[in-house]
């Protein structure tokens, strides 16, 4: 009476739909690879903990302080991994879920498995204008790697971000905590002799 | 804020709450106007984009008709050139990643994606980019997620930040790239988690256990009421080959709002059990219902004066009231016996009652302070061997009796049971009638807050079974205390409620869909 359950075609293998075709996405937001990374239990220490506080006390809502909590657990646990997602649900009073959200809302949070530096490049139209494509393809062709990759070596990850806020200076990138402005191939390229090492 | 605030819609005056915003003052003035991540019993997002409208003098050309808060003289048009432009594009972008599957999706035939796109659609899309394609997994034991048929209108997650308060999904990711997910390792998994397939406007959504059983448009509806809890929900049956599908919620603002819980969805496997009852039983072999019911008449009548009638808090007032004058017309006392309590839940806005039976406000109302609550003294006098005989009108699914009543039954010379399921009763019975589960049957229930509410027949009751107050009409007639003739259940309940003060005023037809409270008069 009951037909047999049919299974749906897996999440991660490649489906195509559309009069082109189209293709599960690439994990360009690492939300695969935090979610595939076991869940490492997470801390803060007194100190943090109160840190947390002072920073909540600076809202009118503890979930107000999300983002800034968020960078917290960064800084403390070297990226955003599960554990420390729920860790800072349980700060800020929201599920797991809505942090989860939140976090991978935004790029530039650094996710499980990002390496040593972190590269942004902007992508958005301003840079785009100003060459930022070109500035991307020498950094993809110089690293050997893709959007939301890292170098094997576990020196480097590359990924392509919205507006990092500095239009007027485009095309910018963003390595770790400081933007390099104005960039061009040959920048480029002392970028990664200079800070990167490469 | 409150008081009227007129305004028209399309040229209509139409009279609104203050507060209210524009989406709702149409659609409650039963003006179509197309939306999906509205819903009456959410928080307001206003994402979807669908619900534009035109109000006059207005400098944006259209506006979100639910996040438009009515005033006092605005002119709402909600079917201008300039509405069907913005409607037609709002499809067009929906539509963009969408994979065209209603051939192989559930939600084909109630869908608001198709019925929209067919409403008020351009019929043809102009994407040919790559589509994004998101993930298809289960959110949790009872739900499965489509995202590429999703449109992230967020009822999903708001329902369960604000009804269930679980908090299990949010959208992840952004943009185009934006999906439904759970965090991993805490699936959606509450009592309420059902209600998300309801609410969701497509077919991302859909439940694990209806999933590809049946096409919705041969599916037959029926309204009636949950009997898994003291609550009492509305529902509606829907069923096919004489086989329950599906259960849904039916709104009711005084009762469950929108909602119903998981319990009550997938509790009804025991109505197409094997071990249903499907024909009257005499000494443990299958007899004909006239022979059992003149043969249960005949004993009971050799113990009159001790005899034991017990009432299940699953019976129908209807069954009950009858019971109550059988026992009169035997001389005999009555009882009331129900499930023990299963705990129930209380969630943000909703709540699961404890009792697990869904008319022990009715029955205790018939049968009346000294025969309902407590079955105790009658089983005492049973093992004592005061009363002989016993009548039991069981039908309550998934219950052990307990060892008192069982052995206060075994000492009785004469045990009829009607009831629906094998299992000790029947087993210990010397007569059985097969009785009709709660979906096969109509009459009223109330529910813990006094709501009389009317059960409706779905399904016919298997083989040879009937309805409990069919059978009784016919063991009162056998005694020869029954002159009506064979009567509906609503001719049965306009008897009840003149006789039970509790019940005054009230019958079938003025419950109407929703039900009315017991013990208040009827509003002029
Ligand atoms: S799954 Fe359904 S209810 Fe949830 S966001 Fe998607 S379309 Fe809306
Ligand atoms: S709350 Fe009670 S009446 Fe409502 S659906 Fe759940 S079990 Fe049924
Ligand atoms: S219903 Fe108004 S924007 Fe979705």
């Amino acid at each position: 009476m009951r037909p047999a359950w049919v299974e749906p075609a897996a999440s991660n293998q490649p489906q195509r739909y559309g009069p082109r075709g189209g293709t599960a996405h690439e994990d360009v937001f690492g939300t695969e690879r935090t979610r595939s990374a076991e869940e490492v239990p997470r801390r803060f220490s007194e100190a943090v903990r109160a840190e947390c506080e002072e920073i909540c006390g600076r809202y009118p809502q503890r979930r107000a302080a999300l983002l800034p909590l968020l960078r917290v657990a960064e800084r403390e646990f070297g990226c955003v991994d599960l554990g420390a997602m729920r860790l800072v649900a349980e700060v800020v009073d929201v599920s797991p879920a809505h942090v989860w959200g939140v976090f991978s809302f935004y790029t530039h949070y650094r996710r499980p498995g990002t390496g040593r530096h972190l590269v942004q490049v902007c992508r958005t139209l301003p840079c785009e204008l100003r060459g930022a494509r070109a500035v991307w393809e020498r950094l993809r062709s110089r690293l050997g790697v893709g959007d939301g990759e890292t170098t094997p070596d576990g020196r480097c990850t590359l990924k392509r971000v919205e507006c990092l806020g500095s239009c007027g200076t485009a095309p910018v990138v963003q390595v770790d905590d400081d933007y390099h402005e104005g960039l061009t191939p040959e920048a480029v390229d002392r970028l990664l002799a200079g800070v990167l090492g490469a | 804020m409150s008081g009227a605030v007129n305004m028209t819609v399309d040229g209509r005056p139409v009279q609104a709450r203050g507060g209210q915003n524009v989406l709702g003052a149409c659609l409650e003035a039963g003006v179509h106007v197309p939306h999906y991540c509205y819903h009456p019993g959410l928080s307001v997002a206003g994402n979807c984009r669908m619900c534009m409208v035109e109000i006059e003098g207005q400098r944006t050309p259209t506006v979100t008709g639910c996040t438009t808060p009515v005033a006092e003289g605005m002119a709402v048009r909600t079917s201008t050139p300039k509405v069907r432009a913005a409607q037609e594009a709002v499809l067009e972008y929906l539509l963009a990643n969408h994979p065209l599957d209603c051939p192989v999706c559930d939600q084909a035939g109630e869908c608001d994606l198709q019925d929209f796109s067919f409403r008020h659609g351009r019929g043809q899309g102009r994407f040919h980019e790559e589509k994004v394609v998101k993930h298809i997994k289960d959110l949790g034991p009872r739900v499965k997620f489509w995202g590429t048929r999703c449109i992230v209108c967020t009822r999903c997650v708001r329902f369960c930040q604000e009804v269930s308060g679980t908090g299990e999904l949010s959208v992840i990711e952004r943009g185009d790239h934006s999906v439904i997910d759970t965090f991993p390792g805490i699936p959606l998994d509450n009592e309420l988690a059902g209600n998300t397939v309801d609410i969701c406007p497509v077919g991302a959504l859909l439940s694990s256990d209806f999933l590809y059983r049946a096409r919705v448009w041969f599916l037959r509806a029926t309204p009636t009421v949950c009997a898994t809890c003291s609550k009492g929900c509305d529902i509606t049956v829907e069923t096919l080959e004489g086989e329950v599908q599906r259960v849904r919620p039916r709104p009711n603002p005084d009762v469950n709002e929108w909602w119903m819980c998981d319990r009550g969805r997938h509790d009804l496997d025991y109505v197409a059990s094997p071990d249903r009852l499907a024909s009257a039983l005499l000494e443990g072999g299958a007899s004909a219902t006239s022979d059992v019911v003149a043969r249960v008449a005949e004993s009971l009548r050799a113990h009159a004066g001790r005899v034991a009638v017990l009432v299940s808090a699953w019976q129908t007032v209807e069954a009950a009231w009858l019971a109550q004058r059988l026992a009169q017309a035997l001389g005999g006392r009555t009882a009331l016996v129900a499930r023990p309590d299963v705990p129930g839940r209380v969630y943000p806005r909703f709540r699961i009652e404890d009792d697990a039976n869904p008319n022990r406000a009715g029955v205790e109302r018939v049968l009346g302070p000294a025969g309902g609550p407590g079955a105790g003294a009658v089983l005492a006098d049973l093992t004592a061997g005061r009363l002989t005989a016993a009548l039991v009108l069981g039908g309550m699914p998934r219950w052990e009796p307990p060892p008192a009543l069982v052995a206060a039954l075994e000492r009785a010379r004469f045990v009829a049971v009607v009831d629906i399921l094998r299992g000790p009763l029947v087993d210990l019975a010397d007569a059985v009638l097969a009785g009709a589960a709660f979906v096969e049957k109509d009459g009223v229930y109330l529910n813990s807050a006094g709501r009389a509410q009317r059960l409706r027949r779905a399904l016919d009751p298997p083989g040879e079974a009937l309805c409990e107050e069919l059978l009784l009409q016919r063991l009162l007639a056998a005694l020869g205390h029954w002159e009506a003739g064979e009567v509906s259940a609503g001719a049965v309940f306009g008897m009840a409620a003149a006789a039970v003060p509790a019940l005054a005023g009230l019958d079938h037809q003025g419950l109407g869909e929703l039900g009315r409270l017991a013990g208040v008069a009827p509003s002029q």
